[in-house]
């Protein structure tokens, strides 16, 4: 009988084997016990297009804000929570991905309604709303503090050598953003993103407003 | 005739190790230490609200990786979004120069030197990237990056003094 050693080498093996088993398990287990149920549907301020949270129904941009009659128009993860806006045809929203470990990362899109297509504007950022002259408030380079960003190693992980994208939001930059010409008009570098007055501050005031207290 | 030699998985303990297989086994038990985290936040999430030992390890465990290995593992997180993947890549990396190091070290008195002489300026380079003012140097704190270079430089210094060894080694033959 031949006689072996248990080596560090022989441990990874093992390790990689049996860790395969337990995160594929644990991973299907959370998605399968997942107990948070929900139907519900925030209107778009404008338009008569809502987004639609549901655990029965597919969620994405419905048309109409009866959650029963409402028309399922594209089909996604969006988010009306922070804000979401509509020039013409195009809506502007956040929209979410999940990693596999629930860390919940957000993208500010484009959606042609005409077109159905949707096209990514501004990623690792947040669309907070409208200025009071109508250009779009988008802060870029955040992380949502609901993954508390702080103190999560996999968030650090996450923003580490991606440019403009700091786990601390340190390097966070809020943006004015002109729908009808497609272009960020104004930039404020700050670290503000979050917090309580941030509607005081830039969405009740006009972009001029902005640059003279700025 | 075998065209594929055969993957030695274990190293035989009797052999008084060298300075480039102790880097090789220090390497691989660092890599240890994000895994843990990972392992133990897929069946806990709330071990990433906080800051707690495991997040520590965390910190620690990738500061000593080699920078250009854990930025690869942050693209590779923020192109799939998936922690798993992230996690087998690094046991993946340990096993793989596990089984390298055994290979290059043991088998062959030159190619042996070949890789000390590798090994030394990828750590040297790794070594001058981390003193640089990158943004990324400072992802996991401080105390983390500290540690970081200390063992990096401890694992140079033992490679350097095998690499003395054997030149002196040659010059008495």
């Amino acid at each position: 009988m031949k006689d072996r050693k248990l080596t560090l080498n022989g441990i990874l093996v093992i390790l990689i084997v049996f860790s395969a088993i337990y995160l594929f398990a644990t991973i299907t287990a959370f998605r399968v016990m997942d107990p948070s149920v929900m139907n519900e549907t925030y209107p778009i301020e404008g338009t008569d297009y809502s987004i639609r949270y549901s655990t029965f129904e597919p969620s994405g941009i419905v048309k109409g804000s009866n959650s029963n009659t409402a028309e399922l128009v594209f089909e996604g993860n969006y988010g009306a929570d922070w804000g979401a806006a509509a020039e013409g045809d195009t809506l502007y929203v956040n929209a979410y991905r999940a990693t596999s470990y629930g860390l919940m990362l957000c993208d500010v899109v484009q959606i042609d309604l005409a077109g159905r297509k949707e096209s990514p504007l501004f990623p690792n950022a947040v669309l907070r709303g409208r200025c009071a002259s109508g250009e779009l408030v988008v802060v870029s380079g955040v992380l949502l503090p609901a993954n508390y960003p702080e103190s999560n190693a996999l968030c650090r992980l996450y923003a580490m050598g991606s440019a403009g994208l700091h786990p601390d939001n340190k390097e966070s930059e809020i943006l004015f953003f002109d729908p009808s010409v497609g272009e960020v008009v104004y930039r404020i570098p700050g670290t503000s993103a979050f917090s309580d007055d941030f509607e005081e501050r830039y969405l009740d005031k006009t972009l001029e407003e902005v640059k003279t207290c700025d | 005739m075998r065209l594929i030699p055969p993957i030695t998985f274990g190293t035989d303990v009797r052999k008084a190790l060298s300075g480039a297989d102790l880097y090789v086994r220090v390497f691989q038990i660092l890599s240890l230490l994000p895994v843990l985290y990972l392992f133990v936040a897929a069946a806990h999430p709330a071990v990433m609200t906080s800051r707690n030992v495991l997040s520590a390890l965390f910190d620690a465990g990738m500061s000593t990786l080699p920078r250009a290995e854990s930025l690869l593992l942050a693209a590779l997180y923020r192109h799939t979004g998936n922690e798993i993947y992230v996690y087998f890549a690094l046991l993946a990396a340990a096993l793989l120069l596990g089984i390298l190091g055994n290979r290059l070290f043991r088998d062959n008195h030159r190619s042996g030197r070949k890789t000390r002489l590798v090994f030394t300026v990828m750590i040297v380079a790794d070594l001058i990237l981390r003193v640089a003012p990158f943004a990324f140097n400072s992802t996991f704190g401080l105390p983390a990056a500290v540690f970081g270079f200390a063992v990096r430089l401890a694992c140079l210094v033992l490679i350097l003094l095998d690499l003395r060894a054997d030149r002196q080694s040659t010059v008495i033959k």
